[in-house]
């Protein structure tokens, strides 16, 4: 009969059809045909030819009045550019809105390109006073957001008023915008001078205002986020309609309301003074986002073009194989973040026959490392933790060189977790210790500290007579250094020396949540080993998102009220953060600031594996004025923001 | 006076599924991978564990033959050009690897409790690699692993598909055949389980399983609790069928001569309807087979340190393999094969349990 045999028939190809599936799984991709880039336009144009369109039709006025009095100079790394094209990217969550980090980033300030300090930015002068109190900017004349709305300081002093001073959004203020727990005073003078003054000095501040993640914050357009700002309606009528318009967008208060609409990367009618602006926000039902450029932006190169010279951005929505395999088809034109690093020697091979190259920049954060929770729920394993001893043993006992030649061709960087020469803090020689394996130091070790006893599958005895067994915490990445891998290469060293590990690898949520209630041994997790002063969290418990003593960062976040208070070794540690963070001098913070590494060093707090060798940077080979030396790739420099994408053009 | 030949019902359906080619070509072959599965340890050339840092995407070598040292290959050695990245592996010609079978090798114990050491081919020096599959990205061995990952494959997945029968077939049955209150609580249990949302109580799984258990005894409890939900779609069918079934002059028949339910029930009605339960599993067994490492993000699924073929091609599916080290799909071909092989068993059972189907004479 016809039907069984279509029916067994189909019952084999099903079998086949499986198979062929597997196999091609990887091979598909996103569904959203790509623009080629363009390049081109008449060289003499000082604005695009999208922007000279729109001001011939006359929605838009003249580019000498979108500019700023003294637009900001951005000499081209290595030649002035021409208009035009589509700089085509790709992530693998919507979740994430590092591309406006990196590509829509504006503050009063930026990072040099060296990032070792601070220069102008839509600040025209910017002075930090002596003893790191006062930090004077002077706002340049003529800016205007986006929609064409002039920003003055006035935007920003209402910025650390109305949201960094509202308790919805920060119940006390940050770390960055702290004056020992309130806010720094703030005062204009003629409308363009703007100065933050703090009682307490703060050292950091000017890093702060660098990082492209915080110094956005103090840039907001109050004339449109005021509709959604509660503190801001002058009367009750007002008020509630506030509140109505956040139940109505389906909020539960107007804060949550109010968060959304200032989001750059979900709302595209929220004025912005970054280069680009999103147009078409990835979505639930959209699969890419787009971005176009702010026809405001207030930067010019030497000859008087107005930046970028790129006119839009395209940002697909990949999963991880998927956007690989577009790197490695030359479809996307510059991309860092969110490459696999495992998937390199792909890029290498294809690069030339697709048009793009490989660049090799320094990886910020990429040490794969194991930090031991010093804040221990268990008391008997807070005591073996804080016992240097057993840390340096669990250290001795890796066989890292093996980790290293498996996983990273023998290319990888074995190192502890701390500064790098390339940063004031490090002392000649940190990050060596305790890195070689020596399976007999590390057992003689764990006998002095007391774990001599063994059952009989050869795992030692805690005091209490239980068996020393930890378990691993951590979000499983392949697209740096293999986690899985490496830690399952842990767990075998570590039972020769009768130390038992458990993998447990867990989703982002679980992970932060297991963190914050202190309920973990060991935390796996890539550290970043420079400019962790923007964020000490990494190697000081300053709050309860502390990677290894988070009961103590909560104590200390908490001034004592909460947590538990550390030990000695541990507050000196917080008090030389404090000494830090309030320098009256940069020798003073700097001096800290390697006393903090020097103390990891010796401690070893924070047990460090390996570190990639480099950051693969898939760049069209027709896109000019990337850097071409290394520079690190970590959010604190805004990640390809470091290279000031406002200059990249396509030739 | 003429002998009457007498045949049961397992008889005759034995005899047409013998006639059914390709579903004996299926069974000979799951024979052949359950007892591959049961001696992995004695036909696998190394052992579980067994890794080399110097062979992290070794690629399948070829054994040469000579008078001399019999079946051989070239030590190799690994190296990363800084460059290139390339995996560049050069071969020591001036030495010899010689292979021979039932050679002593890493220790396993079969069936979980027979020791033993020697393995049916590899190397003839313990210390040695070799690699006729190619190695995976740690530099162990893939011919080894597809052996080891049968065990699981072939096992832990079918306890689920085994549970979901039994509930299926009972609570089912039970509520088809006996109607009336039975069948009312029967449903609306299932609807209550039905419509429960999977995710969230994974989610939660995810985090009530304690973290010191390995991964193979975290998959068999979710494997386990998955099939005491998964069980509501067949109960639903069969039950759909014992009402239909229930109403028909044969079972009438038996239950006025008084036949005991349980007989009425597994030989006057189960037979009508054994080809759609065989179908049904034939099917859910792949099925099992593929989703071992779909749950893996949530740290539920299988994932190494268990060997699998879900996990062994979880590897694979990367661009990276893809491009550059296109054996590790090798075990795809394992799980094909055992796809096909119990789709075809399953299809002759079908034929052949099928009182109304064709007659093959």
């Amino acid at each position: 009969m016809a039907t069984n045999i279509s029916r067994r028939t189909l019952f084999g190809y099903g079998g086949a059809l499986t198979g062929v599936a597997l196999l091609g799984v990887a091979c598909t991709g996103g569904e959203t045909p790509l623009p080629p880039p363009v390049s081109g336009g008449d060289p003499a144009a000082l604005e695009s030819p999208m922007l000279a369109q729109r001001v011939k039709a006359g929605t838009l006025p003249p580019l000498d009045q979108r500019l700023p009095a003294k637009p900001m100079i951005v000499k081209p790394l290595q030649e002035a550019g021409r208009f035009g094209g589509t700089l085509r990217r790709a992530q693998t969550s919507a979740a994430s809105d590092t591309v406006t980090v990196a590509f829509c980033a504006a503050g009063l300030v930026e990072w040099t390109l060296d990032i070792k300090g601070a220069q102008p930015s839509l600040a025209e002068s910017y002075t930090r006073s002596d003893d790191n109190r006062v930090y004077t900017f002077v706002v340049r004349e003529g800016l205007k957001w986006s929609d064409g709305q002039p920003f003055t300081a006035q935007d920003v002093a209402d910025s650390i008023q109305h949201f960094f001073g509202n308790k919805l959004f920060n119940v006390q203020p940050p770390v960055y915008m702290s004056d020992g727990g309130k806010l720094p005073k703030v005062d204009i003078k003629d409308g363009r001078t703007l100065t933050i003054s703090f009682e307490e000095p703060s050292a950091m501040f000017e890093k702060f205002m660098c990082h492209p993640g915080i110094s956005i914050q103090l840039v907001k357009p109050w004339h449109y986020l005021k509709q959604f700002h509660i503190d801001l309606a002058e009367t009750e009528d007002d008020k509630a309609k506030v509140e109505a318009a956040a139940k109505a967008a389906g909020f539960d208060s107007w804060d949550m309301y109010f968060l959304d609409r200032d989001d750059i990367w979900k709302n595209p009618e929220r004025p912005v003074m970054g280069a680009y602006i999103v147009t078409k926000p990835a979505g639930a039902q959209s699969g890419t986002a787009e971005f176009e450029r702010n026809p405001y932006y207030f930067k010019t190169d030497p000859d008087g073009r107005q930046l970028p010279y790129i006119d839009k951005i395209q940002v697909q929505m990949l999963e991880q194989d998927a956007l690989d395999l577009r790197a490695a088809n030359g479809d996307l034109d510059f991309q860092a973040q969110f490459l696999g690093y495992s998937t390199t020697q792909v890029y290498l091979r294809n690069a030339e026959a697709r048009g793009f190259k490989v660049l090799r920049w320094e990886p910020g954060w990429s040490l794969l490392s194991i930090n031991p929770n010093l804040s221990h729920k268990d008391p008997v394993l807070r005591k073996l933790f804080l016992d240097k001893r057993v840390r340096f043993a669990l250290s001795h006992a890796i066989n890292r060189e093996e980790i290293n030649k498996t996983l990273l061709g023998g290319l990888g960087v074995l190192r502890q977790p701390v500064s790098t020469e390339a940063e004031p803090y490090y002392t000649q020689g940190d990050g060596d210790t305790a890195l070689a394996f020596d399976l007999a130091k590390a057992n003689a070790l764990l006998d002095e500290a007391g774990l001599t006893e063994r059952d009989a599958a050869g795992t030692r005895l805690r005091p209490d007579g239980k068996p020393f067994e930890l378990v691993i915490t951590f979000i499983e990445d392949n697209s740096e250094v293999p986690r899985t891998d490496a830690f399952e290469a842990v767990r075998r060293h570590w039972a020769a020396a009768g130390v038992k590990l458990a993998l447990r690898p867990v989703d982002k949520t679980l992970y932060a949540e297991v963190r914050s209630s202190n309920d973990f041994d060991l935390d796996g997790v890539g550290t970043p080993e420079n400019s962790w002063d923007i964020e000490p969290v990494w190697y000081v418990p300053t709050a309860s998102n502390s990677h290894f003593a988070p009961a103590y960062g909560n104590w200390y976040a908490s001034k004592g009220k909460a947590g538990d208070e550390p030990p000695a070794e541990i507050k000196e540690l917080m008090d030389l953060w404090d000494t830090m963070a309030t320098a009256t001098s940069d020798q003073e913070r700097i001096e800290a600031g390697k006393k903090i590494m020097t103390a990891h060093d010796r401690n070893l707090y924070i047990i460090g594996i390996v570190r990639l060798p480099f950051q693969p940077v898939v760049v069209n080979a027709k896109l000019r004025n990337v850097r071409d030396d290394k520079p690190p790739m970590l959010f604190h420099y805004g990640r390809e923001g470091v290279t000031k994408p406002e200059q990249l053009y396509f030739a | 006076m003429a002998t009457v030949e007498r045949a049961s019902q397992r008889t005759l359906i034995w005899r047409r599924f013998r006639k059914h080619r390709l579903a004996m070509v299926g069974l000979w072959l799951l024979g052949l991978m359950y007892a591959a599965a049961a001696l992995a340890g004695f036909l696998a050339p190394f052992g579980k564990d067994s890794h080399s840092s110097d062979h992290a995407y070794q690629p399948p070598q070829i054994p040469s033959f000579s008078f001399e040292h019999g079946f051989y290959v070239h030590p190799t050695a690994g190296r990363t050009d800084p460059e290139t990245l390339e995996q560049v592996f050069t071969e020591d010609t001036s030495r010899v690897v010689e292979l021979g079978f039932f050679v002593k090798g890493d220790p396993y114990t079969l069936l979980g409790f027979i020791p033993g050491d020697v393995h049916l081919f590899g190397p003839e020096d313990p210390g040695e690699r070799f690699y006729l599959l190619g190695a995976d990205r740690t530099g162990a061995d893939l011919l080894s692993k597809i052996f080891f990952g049968s065990q699981i494959s072939l096992s832990i997945g079918l306890v689920g598909v085994g549970m979901s029968l039994v509930l299926g077939l009972l609570l089912g049955g039970v509520s088809g055949y006996f109607g009336g209150w039975v069948d009312l609580v029967i449903q609306r249990v299932i609807e209550f389980i039905m419509s429960i949302p999977t995710l969230p109580l994974w989610l939660g799984l995810a985090a009530a399983i304690p973290p010191q258990w390995g991964p193979l005894q975290t998959y068999f409890i979710i494997t386990v609790i998955l099939s005491l939900l998964g069980w509501t779609s067949l109960a639903r069918v069969i039950r759909g069928r014992f009402l239909q079934v229930r109403g028909e002059d044969h079972v009438l028949a038996a239950q006025l001569d008084g036949v005991p339910k349980s007989r009425i029930i597994f030989r006057h009605m189960l037979p009508s309807f054994a080809s759609h339960v065989i179908a049904t599993v034939s099917l859910s067994v792949p099925t099992m087979i593929l989703a071992e490492t779909s749950l893996s993000f949530l740290g539920l699924g299988l994932r190494a340190p268990a060997i699998s073929w879900g996990v062994l091609l979880q590897d694979a599916q990367s661009v990276r393999t893809v491009v550059t080290a296109p054996w590790l799909m090798m075990p795809a071909v394992a799980v094909v094969l055992a796809v096909v092989a119990f789709n075809f068993v399953g299809d002759g059972l079908r034929d052949s349990a099928d009182p109304y189907g064709k007659r093959s004479s």
